[in-house]
């Protein structure tokens, strides 16, 4: 877990961020630094403290301890400041159904103090740019899910901000619509420099996008890093590895545990499950060749991210 | 906060429940009109000389053909209710508080656009049906009428306009309590029943208890009179004192004044009264109605600034 320290070119931070409820804790001394321009994935399941924290970033919620700070103004204390450049896309966003798309981000541009002429030219091109363009004056009360995640998303463009907070911005949409939205996300970062933040329980949605994760369970971040590293310092621990074995017995299975580097071994039916370090594999193959049992195939578990996910999060359960 | 008072006013002024609302209140409200305008040429012998203009609000003709007076003071605060009742369950409901919060407003000024918002609605309103009603009163009447009629019912107006303005606060501190508008908007006309209808009970079971043996006529008039007072805490009574002061100047209805549930403390003096001394009379319930306002919306307002917004 890595604890910067400001030196005020951080784009968001969190420092011993906490968050009590009565006798509940949602979140617990949160230490966060996300560099500008970064796309930061926020993991964790329903209930971890992902919405909290994101609303104190926001200043709409009160730390009970801590500072949540955005481009170095404190979220508590300078509200204003931050809501003039974070954009806020909250889970299951809504619009004012009577009004027009174009409407809607009038108002918004108007609550921002954008002279009307530049609002027009910036709702024009931020609807062009999500693909609402022919639909801008029709009114919101006919968008689809996936139109008003687009929408929600143009809604933030209009007022050119630097951080950008997304929560849950796939929930309840299709594939396409996910793919749609996660791309649009993507571009705003790389194109504009925008430094985002996703929080999702739907890792593989996330994986794609996002240059670290931070996995958050019971409302304290369990990891934190790169995909690639949350997946090594889980490969320490040992590889997964099934093997299919035609014929195995007691005698091979006691054979499996005696060779180097094999932490466990399981089996069930035709499968062998062998947790061990990944160079012991061949002697694996060589120990069953030995006893004359038929390998049919043997493959080593890959950590995907929502297995990371897992583990670390069920790691976050047994405490 | 001028975004929000004028997006909230379009929306005011543009939403369909608001026009179906507008067109009762203002026909209903020009059909009393019209109909005390008829009931005073039919009797246009008897009826005394001064003040005729303002009686075209206060002339009634029963239980179906209510006042304006008495129509504004029964129906007025649905006006209120009906614009505010949503203001902010509204915005939870349709989930766009969240977003809205994360613009860069003052969270007071959601509230404070909102509800000046929907009180310059009201005064926008009632200006219009004081206008029309102004231009038929000189169509039936065929006079115009004189400087202090005018004034007369230029009180009037403010006194409707802060009256329905409550209703709009009493509204908007439900909607801050609870998520859900239905919910909202049940509660703000329960709590309208309650100040129409049940204060009467509160008030007489009050006096009761204060006076509890009621056989000299001393006692009777102390048992009224504490009901009376106890009664104006609620604005609906407040407003209905306050206005027969001011449209009855010539005191041509001491008698259904003293049969009035207010008692006979209600401060009817048997001769005209110049604009100044009618003002001395209402000033008190003008600030009694502003005060409760005052109170209903800072309670509102409270609430709303310490809430936890989640999304």
């Amino acid at each position: 877990m890595t604890t910067q320290v400001s030196d005020g070119t951080q784009a968001i931070e969190a420092r011993k961020l906490t968050k009590r409820y009565d006798g509940f804790v949602a979140v617990d001394g949160l230490e966060l630094a996300i560099e500008p321009g970064e796309v930061f994935g926020f993991l964790g399941p329903n209930g971890s403290g992902k919405t909290t924290t994101i609303l104190m970033w926001l200043g709409l919620t009160e730390p009970t301890m801590g500072e949540a700070l955005v481009w170095g103004h404190n979220a508590t204390r300078e509200p204003i400041q931050v809501k003039r450049i974070a954009g806020y896309v909250p889970e299951s966003v809504g619009f004012y159904e009577d009004l027009s798309a174009r409407q809607n981000l009038i108002y918004t541009a108007r609550l921002n103090h954008i002279p009307r002429r530049q609002a027009e030219e910036a709702i024009h091109r931020a609807m062009g740019y999500v693909g609402l363009g022919e639909v801008a004056d029709k009114k919101v009360g006919q968008f689809s899910r996936g139109m008003r995640q687009r929408l929600a998303i143009a809604d933030i463009m209009v007022k050119e901000p630097r951080v950008v907070f997304l929560d849950e911005p796939t929930l309840g949409l299709d594939q396409e619509g996910v793919n749609r939205v996660m791309e649009l996300i993507q571009r705003l970062s790389q194109e504009q420099g925008i430094t985002v933040v996703i929080s999702s329980h739907q890792l593989h949605q996330v994986q794609q996008v996002c240059r670290r994760v931070g996995i958050m369970s019971r409302g304290r971040m369990v990891a934190l890093g790169t995909v690639e590293e949350l997946g090594q310092a889980l490969g320490t621990q040992g590889l997964m590895v099934d093997i299919e074995v035609e014929g195995w017995d007691e005698a091979l299975l006691a054979d499996l545990r005696r060779v180097d580097g094999v932490e466990h071994v399981d089996a069930a039916e035709r499968f062998i499950t062998v947790r061990c370090q990944p160079q012991t594999r061949p002697s694996l193959a060589r120990a069953i060749l030995d006893r004359d049992c038929l390998l049919v195939q043997m493959r080593s578990k890959d950590l995907t991210l929502e297995e990371i996910y897992l583990r670390y999060f069920t790691g976050g359960e047994d405490k | 906060m001028g975004a929000i008072f004028w997006k909230e006013m379009t929306d005011y002024l543009g939403s369909r429940r608001f026009v179906v609302l507008l067109a009762f209140i203002a026909l209903s409200g020009v059909y009393t009109v019209f109909v005390a305008a008829q009931t005073i040429r039919a009797d246009v012998a008897n009826a005394p000389t001064e003040m005729v203009f303002l009686r075209l609000f206060t002339t009634g003709a029963g239980l179906l053909k209510p006042s304006f007076v008495t129509f504004v003071g029964v129906y007025g605060p649905f006006i209120g209710l009906a614009l505010g009742f949503d203001a902010i369950s509204g915005e939870r409901s349709r989930r766009t508080l969240g977003r809205l919060l994360a613009q860069p407003v003052y969270r007071d000024a959601v509230i404070n656009g909102k509800f000046l918002a929907g009180a310059a609605t009201i005064g926008l309103v009632f200006l219009t049906i004081f206008l029309i009603i102004g231009g038929m009163g000189m169509r039936l009447l065929g006079y115009p009428p004189g400087f202090q009629e005018i004034a007369f019912m230029a009180v009037f107006l403010v006194v409707s306009v802060l009256y329905i303005t409550f209703w709009l606060g009493v509204a908007i501190l439900a909607s801050v309590f609870f998520e859900r508008p239905v919910l909202s908007a049940l509660v703000s006309i329960g709590l309208w029943l309650f100040f129409s209808l049940f204060i009467l009970m509160v008030a007489r079971s009050i006096a009761d208890f204060a006076v509890a043996d009621t056989s000299t006529l001393e006692q009777q008039i102390r048992h009224g009179s504490i009901q009376g007072n106890a009664m104006l805490f609620s604005p609906v009574y407040l407003f209905r004192e306050a206005t027969v002061t001011l449209l009855t100047p010539t005191a041509t209805q001491v008698a259904t004044m003293l049969l009035s549930p207010l008692g006979p403390y209600s401060q009817i003096t048997p001769s005209a009264l110049s604009l100044h001394q009618t003002m001395l009379l209402v000033w008190p319930h003008l600030i009694a109605l502003v005060g409760l306002t005052v109170v209903t919306f800072t309670i509102a307002y409270i609430r709303f600034m310490r809430e936890e917004i989640r999304t």
